[in-house]
């Protein structure tokens, strides 16, 4: 923090905060096209555009050339599951900074990294869960109901059913590889 | 309506750099904008990743075409015939500086999310015991460690979250538990010494020996043998008349002598005068 302060590139704010609890986020950038020389931070809904230059500055000796902020507006809840009360959760402010030195952020993790977080059985639990919610939010808001019947075949039912229809119409015939012990056959 | 067209052409100019959009930070902002360029032009940067950034801003798949004849351009110009150079497809490689301020948002480098044997590997909170040993210097210093560390712990929270991940939830939430209770006990340890100070400032109004004028000497002690030899003196001029005056519950010098043998040890230590 001093090492900074000594050599100030703008003028900071003269009011002393000492024991300020704000959470700022560091938010990875959602578009390809972000330069580099952007970063964006998730901060509180009171926090101005000077606050976050010097808390930048202040904290992290990181120069910024310009602020640009945004409100983003959450949509309603239904927050309580009986009486169904619709409220809107309070907005989060962003804010993309521009800075003298690019930065990038590290590079996404591949599939197999992925791995050391949640193996395969976390991940179909998560899924399947998922899976469930959906189901329960269709039947609550559309009162459509999905059903296993209803779903869309899959490759291995076609099959099955194909085979079953050969069968009954006589175009094929039931074998199970096998040659049958000869004290079966009819006389 | 005819001005919001320019400012709109102009949005996109918005995600460039400040330095190289000198026209966003001129005065006079839809003026300027509409003189230098006209209202159908459409944004272009010789930078190929720019130029392609937001291809259907407006949902207009006609940008760019003449309103009457959806075609190109009306006459025959002088460039009709010659290819169009497009702009090289380069992007050129940043390395990020290893000083840079913004890597304290991580825990390192190669990676924006701790594992979560990593995320679990911290000790437990400072309990106030402890903070009320330091000084002040220290304790500001903990409680922005503290603080730069739930931005770290924000920031891979939302990394887990946006790659859906339910490992080292439960170890993230642990470690910023522990963040919590350091930055109660900094706090609680404040509010005691505040209160201390202000019991402190209560009881100096009171003392004699202490000047809270802020002028000059603020402790200047008295010399208490003397004070005693004053007040001794005192009480002998006085003595005749408080002779016969009984005090309640005083406590008389002994007169008689007593050999002190015959008596138990826990009566000599009271009958003797205090110090």
């Amino acid at each position: 923090m001093a090492a900074a302060a000594a050599s100030k590139p703008f003028k900071t704010g003269l009011k002393q905060i000492y024991l300020p609890d704000n959470v700022i986020t560091f938010c990875r950038p959602t578009r390809e096209s972000q330069l580099p020389q952007f970063a964006t931070f998730k901060v509180p809904l009171h926090f101005n555009k000077l606050d976050i230059r010097d808390y930048l500055f202040n904290a992290y000796s990181v120069v910024t050339l310009g602020v640009r902020s945004a409100v983003m507006r959450r949509p309603v809840l239904r927050s309580h599951p009986i009486t169904q009360r619709v409220q809107r959760p309070p907005s989060i402010k962003y804010m993309t900074v521009e800075l003298q030195k690019p930065f990038v952020w590290p590079k996404e993790p591949t599939k197999e990294e992925l791995k050391q977080w949640d193996d395969e059985a976390t991940e179909a639990r998560v899924k399947l869960h998922e899976k469930r919610e959906s189901q329960m939010k269709n039947y609550q808001l559309y009162g459509t109901i999905d059903r296993p019947n209803m779903q869309k075949k899959t490759q291995d039912r076609s099959l099955l059913a194909k085979q079953a229809r050969e069968l009954v119409s006589g175009a094929a015939k039931w074998d199970n590889r096998r040659e049958l012990d000869p004290k079966w056959t009819e006389s | 309506m005819a001005a919001s067209a320019p400012i709109r052409s102009s949005i996109g100019r918005v995600l460039q750099p400040a330095t190289r959009c000198p026209l966003t930070t001129s005065l006079n902002l839809p003026l300027r904008v509409s003189l230098s360029c006209p209202p159908n032009a459409s944004s272009f940067s010789t930078t190929s990743s720019l130029g392609e950034r937001r291809p259907t801003r407006d949902n207009n798949r006609l940008r760019g075409l003449s309103s009457i004849y959806r075609s190109g351009t009306k006459g025959r110009m002088a460039v009709d015939g010659f290819a169009t150079p497009k702009p090289a497809d380069y992007k050129p490689e940043i390395t990020t500086d290893p000083n840079h301020g913004l890597w304290d948002f991580f825990y390192s480098k190669d990676r924006a999310l701790p594992l979560p044997e990593e995320d679990s590997q911290h000790g437990r909170a400072w309990i106030v015991e402890e903070l009320r040993h330091k000084s002040w210097e220290d304790l500001h210093r903990l409680w922005w460690v503290c603080a730069k560390e739930r931005n770290r712990i924000a920031t891979a929270t939302r990394e887990r979250r946006r790659l859906k991940l339910v490992k080292g939830e439960d170890e993230s939430k642990l470690r910023n538990y522990e963040i919590w209770k350091t930055m109660k006990a900094i706090k609680h340890t404040l509010t005691e010494r505040y209160y201390a100070w202000e019991d402190a400032r209560e009881l100096a109004e009171k003392d004699p020996e202490i000047d809270l004028s802020g002028e000059g000497n603020p402790y200047t002690p008295r010399d208490y043998l003397q004070e005693e030899e004053m007040e001794q003196l005192a009480l002998d001029s006085e003595a005749p008349a408080q002779q016969g005056e009984e005090k309640f519950m005083e406590e008389k010098p002994a007169t008689e002598a007593i050999d002190p043998s015959s008596l138990p040890k826990t009566e000599q230590t009271q009958s003797s005068p205090r110090v």
